[in-house]
């Protein structure tokens, strides 16, 4: 079977209320299967609707949505689209709906007919993977913000979805916790094969991507590698972005005559280009 | 105000069979005029231990004194309702802060309750707007129906708005995009300094947020503070930080590793100042 696209959206064109203004203006885009896109922009600028749409949660005004060939508008189609894509919200309490943590991330999974024995194997799975071992029989309401976090994480991870959607899914957790998701979200990609789309505000979280999109106001304004976008100060800054701060430094570095090579591009590898330059002088 | 945190401990729960010890043998000196940084992982007691300084959480053990009143186990949260003027709290979701019909109520609802007039607070719905970068046409709609950013920014705003002397900022800038991030912590900076008696205490995961915008950090791990003092001070242990489950701001690291003697000085933890250390380090040292 050949792969089919992931995610294409075609001329979508979305408004919360009639007579609102639009906050999608007949935007198009494709992910494939397998791709790792990073989706960044200016607050309002429709990340969070664009996701909302992707999942069926919304449905375009104009133009259509595609999920692996299924079309969202079809009410046939919407429940498959549900199982393939699984979107963690940007608010964890929007997620939250059982009096533990365990029941909590079992839920999703009890009505997609997979056996108990797996079921629990899955729960325990994603309850460890998401760094929440010792808390399955806490309240989810009440835990710390962060905590949250990884719980509504948990909750899709069980799911196993082929297309993870992470909406700012990360923006309360320490450093570490940041890493450890995203790494794990990097087993499930090469591993897996899973098509990872994450909507973030994170500089070097983008920087981990195959491929960034920026959104203004609806429209997408750049769409390539990060090492090419990044470049672009203007789109940057008129979509409310900087420069994560390695890709500053570079340049910083450079204007002082310090040039590190094109291919360091890890923190690490600068750090040694930058040792070798040392012993050098 | 000066804020006065002694042998402080919560349990959540107390006395139930879900007790949860959250932090424990907390001591805090904030004189007024400070800039305050809490950094811990998560879980670590962060959003707890803020919760007490506007009296949302009563101590269950030891004592804390905010300005002239001084809080004990067992006191009712009632009659530390005139805390919430002074101590201004922006919460770690934004969601649990807004309530209001439109955005503009919203704001308005800490100055209408504290007595302002309808012009006065008109004028300050006005300006927290735009101190936090709210578009006007947001005003009329509602707080529910914006986007995470947007919601940030409103409650931000209506904290503001009722003009506290100290603000409790919990995670204020998550949800931000990058240019809002700066652009409110740049602001935050220039309100504290408006007023010699105003004091922030920020909670944030962003090491570098932290090293920039506050004067003292206050590292807490698994419910008790275990570091303390100015980001140079704290960062000069990294292995320490590592115990906390933290790390040093990227700048630190990179220069720590390029010179291991750690002679170094940063101000900003900016890349261009980053830059220049690491251009003099090269050159074989050189004065500072
Ligand atoms: N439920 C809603 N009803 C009406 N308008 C909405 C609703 N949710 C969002 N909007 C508006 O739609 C626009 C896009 O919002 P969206 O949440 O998609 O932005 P975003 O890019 O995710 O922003 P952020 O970075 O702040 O999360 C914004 O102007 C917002 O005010
Ligand atoms: N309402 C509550 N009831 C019971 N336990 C709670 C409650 N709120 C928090 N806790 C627990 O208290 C501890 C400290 O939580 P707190 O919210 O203070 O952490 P935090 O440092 O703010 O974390 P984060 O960075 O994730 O926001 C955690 O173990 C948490 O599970
Ligand atoms: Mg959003
Ligand atoms: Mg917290």
């Amino acid at each position: 079977m050949a792969e089919e696209t992931a995610v294409q959206v075609n001329n979508v064109t979305y408004r919360y209320a009639e007579g609102a203004p639009s906050v999608l203006s007949g935007l198009s885009l494709k992910v494939e299967q397998n791709e790792w896109v990073a989706i960044t922009g200016h607050n309002g600028s429709g990340k969070s609707t664009l996701a909302r749409l992707i999942n069926g949660l919304l449905l375009p005004e104009h133009g259509d949505i595609l999920v692996q060939g299924l079309n969202s508008a079809s009410e046939d189609d919407k429940v498959h689209i549900r199982r393939k894509v699984g979107m963690v919200f940007q608010n964890p309490d929007n997620q939250i709906v059982a009096p533990t943590v365990q029941d909590d991330v079992a839920f999703g999974l009890e009505n997609t007919g997979v056996d108990p024995q797996t079921m629990e194997k899955r729960v325990a799975w994603a309850i460890k993977a998401a760094g929440l071992a010792g808390l399955e029989h806490a309240e989810p309401h009440n835990l710390s913000g962060g905590q949250k976090q990884r719980v509504a994480i948990a909750g899709i991870l069980a799911l196993k979805p082929d297309i993870l959607v992470l909406d700012e899914a990360t923006s309360m957790l320490d450093p570490l916790g940041k890493k450890e998701v995203m790494s794990l979200a990097g087993r499930l990609h090469k591993e897996e094969n899973v098509t990872v789309i994450s909507i973030t505000h994170d500089l070097e979280e983008v920087l981990r991507a195959d491929r960034m999109i920026v959104m203004n106001q609806g429209v997408v304004t750049a769409d390539g590698k990060p090492d090419d976008v990044f470049r672009e100060k203007e789109i940057l800054d008129r979509a409310g972005l900087e420069q994560p701060f390695s890709v500053r430094l570079r340049e910083e570095l450079a204007r002082r005559e310090v040039v590190i090579p094109e291919n360091a591009v890890s923190e690490k590898a600068m750090v040694s280009a930058l040792c070798r330059l040392k012993h050098k002088t | 105000m000066q804020i006065k945190a002694q042998n402080l401990g919560f349990t959540y729960g107390e006395g139930t069979p879900f007790e949860k010890k959250a932090v424990s043998g907390i001591d805090v000196d904030i004189p007024p005029g400070s800039r305050i940084a809490v950094v811990g992982h998560t879980g670590s007691g962060k959003s707890t231990l803020v919760q007490h300084l506007n009296g949302l959480l009563v101590p269950t053990e030891g004592t804390l004194t905010v300005g002239e009143t001084t809080i004990r186990p067992g006191m009712k949260q009632k009659v530390l309702h005139h805390l919430r003027r002074t101590v201004g709290m922006v919460f770690q979701y934004p969601e649990h802060q807004l309530f209001e019909e439109t955005v503009e109520k919203d704001i308005a609802f800490a100055p209408n309750n504290f007595g302002a007039g309808e012009k006065e607070t008109a004028e300050r719905v006005r300006r927290a707007a735009e101190a936090v970068g709210l578009d006007e046409s947001l005003l009329s709609r509602s707080p529910f129906e914006l986007s995470g950013g947007q919601m940030r920014r409103v409650a931000i705003a209506g904290v503001l708005a009722g003009h506290p002397d100290v603000l409790i900022l919990d995670e204020p800038a998550a949800g931000l995009d990058p240019k809002g991030r700066r652009a409110m912590m740049e602001m935050f900076s220039r309100w504290q300094q408006e007023q010699p008696f105003r004091s922030y205490i920020l909670v944030t995961h962003h090491m570098e947020d932290a090293a920039k915008y506050a004067d003292y950090l206050y590292v807490m791990n698994a419910g008790s503070i275990v570091m303390e003092g100015t980001p140079a001070e704290v960062f000069q242990s990294p292995a320490r930080l590592k115990e906390a489950r933290l790390d040093v701001p990227a700048a630190v690291r990179i220069l720590t590793e390029i010179d291991g003697s750690g002679s170094f000085s940063l101000n900003t933890y900016e890349a261009d100042e980053t830059a220049d250390e690491i251009a003099r380090i090269l050159r074989g040292g050189g004065p500072l």
